[in-house]
């Protein structure tokens, strides 16, 4: 009974562990019952950076159904995709070294009202849910090790305890596939509505010609 | 008609700079207002052009009025979308400025292009529906290339 457990507890762990990049080593199966726990080894240091990349563009054109479809295309041949299209929205992503020429594409399909660019460096985050995870890791194989020689209380204690860790390995192992996933691809978010700039507010300006500049009073004048 | 109020007309004319003249090649989908006071054009979709003069007062060159139009336009919520300095076919040099704002259920274009003459400064002010806007903008630039002021 405790055998069939212990297995079916780590056909659940395996998955999650098979997030972590290099699986410390005392999660493998064949660890002799007996030995001694290994330490938490520190998460290795990262090659590359991994960042979020999201640029948002508001685009006044005069088709937007036409520009959506342009754009579209012009995703594809960088390996991008769309992940939402609506009538005055369109958000693609595309691998991170296409984002410069996708931004460029868009921003040449009409006139550029509002453009900004976020980075977000996920190293840091991607890093300490790795590490949190390895240690998990550690935890539950020494657990599977106690089982074995544990008495009936006991044994429920630490199968309870162990299936608590792999929710939270599962958890964590979600985690990083999203953080993973956003450094994957970059967005690129395209509003072809003009929303910044709601209403006209009157401002008086010190030189008195300027407060004649006005839609209202050209219409007047005209 | 007495010769008092010959002098008075001409002052008027003097200090608000009706005396000059503004003069623009029309573009081809624009028709000019022969009969009109000053420079007007209009396009058949609605897209507007009209010409005035105001005082160069406090005296200051092209560059002070149209960093001034940005920043008093942009309080107001006017979206700068464009600006282009150049020098017209007769050496003028002058400023378009091209900024979007809301009116109505449509976002409209309101092109502000200034050119500075001593004492005068010349605005010519255009404004049309986006749309029709864009259907114009190239050819009207391209005119405003043309810009004269006649004495």
């Amino acid at each position: 009974m405790k055998r069939t457990l212990c297995l079916s507890i780590l056909c659940l762990a395996l998955p999650a562990a098979a997030q972590a990049p290099e699986p410390a080593p005392d999660v493998a199966p064949d660890a002799p019952p007996e030995a001694p726990p290994a330490p938490v080894e520190p998460a290795p240091a990262p090659v590359t950076r991994a960042t979020a990349s999201t640029a948002r563009i508001t685009l006044k054109v005069v088709h937007p159904d036409e520009v959506r479809r342009t754009l579209q295309a012009a995703a594809e041949p960088l390996g991008g995709f769309p992940v939402l299209v609506e009538d005055r929205r369109l958000v693609l992503k595309v691998p991170p070294a296409a984002l410069p020429a996708l931004v460029t594409r868009v921003t040449a399909a009409g006139l550029v009202m509002e453009k900004t660019l976020e980075r977000a460096d996920l190293t840091g985050e991607i890093a300490q849910l790795e590490a949190l995870l390895r240690s998990k890791q550690a935890i539950f194989a020494r657990l599977r090790t106690l089982v074995d020689d544990a008495d009936t209380q006991a044994t429920l204690r630490i199968e309870k305890t162990m299936s608590t860790l792999v929710a939270e390995m599962e958890a964590l192992a979600g985690k990083l596939r999203v953080e993973r996933a956003r450094a994957r691809h970059a967005v690129v978010d395209v509003s072809f509505d003009f929303r910044q700039r709601q209403r006209i507010v009157y401002v008086r300006s010190p030189f008195d010609w300027l407060n004649s500049v006005d839609l209202g009073q050209f219409d007047a004048r005209f | 008609m007495r010769a008092s109020e010959v002098f008075l007309g001409l002052a008027v004319a003097l200090l608000c700079g009706c005396g000059a003249t503004h003069h623009i090649d029309p573009p081809g989908a624009f028709r000019v207002y022969a009969e009109a006071d000053g420079l007007r054009m209009i396009t058949a979709d609605g897209v507007r052009v009209a010409a005035r003069e105001v005082e160069n007062e406090p005296v200051a060159d092209l560059g002070f009025w149209v960093d001034a139009m940005k920043r008093h336009l942009d309080k107001r919520g006017y979206a700068l979308v464009g600006e282009d300095c150049f020098s017209t076919e007769s050496g003028q040099k002058g400023c378009t400025v091209d900024f979007v704002l809301p009116n109505g259920a449509e976002d409209w274009v309101m092109s502000e292009t200034v050119f500075v003459y001593g004492d005068a400064v010349v605005l010519v002010e255009a404004a049309g529906p986006f749309d029709r806007w864009q259907g114009v903008a190239s050819a009207y630039k391209k005119a405003l290339r043309s810009f004269e002021r006649r004495e």
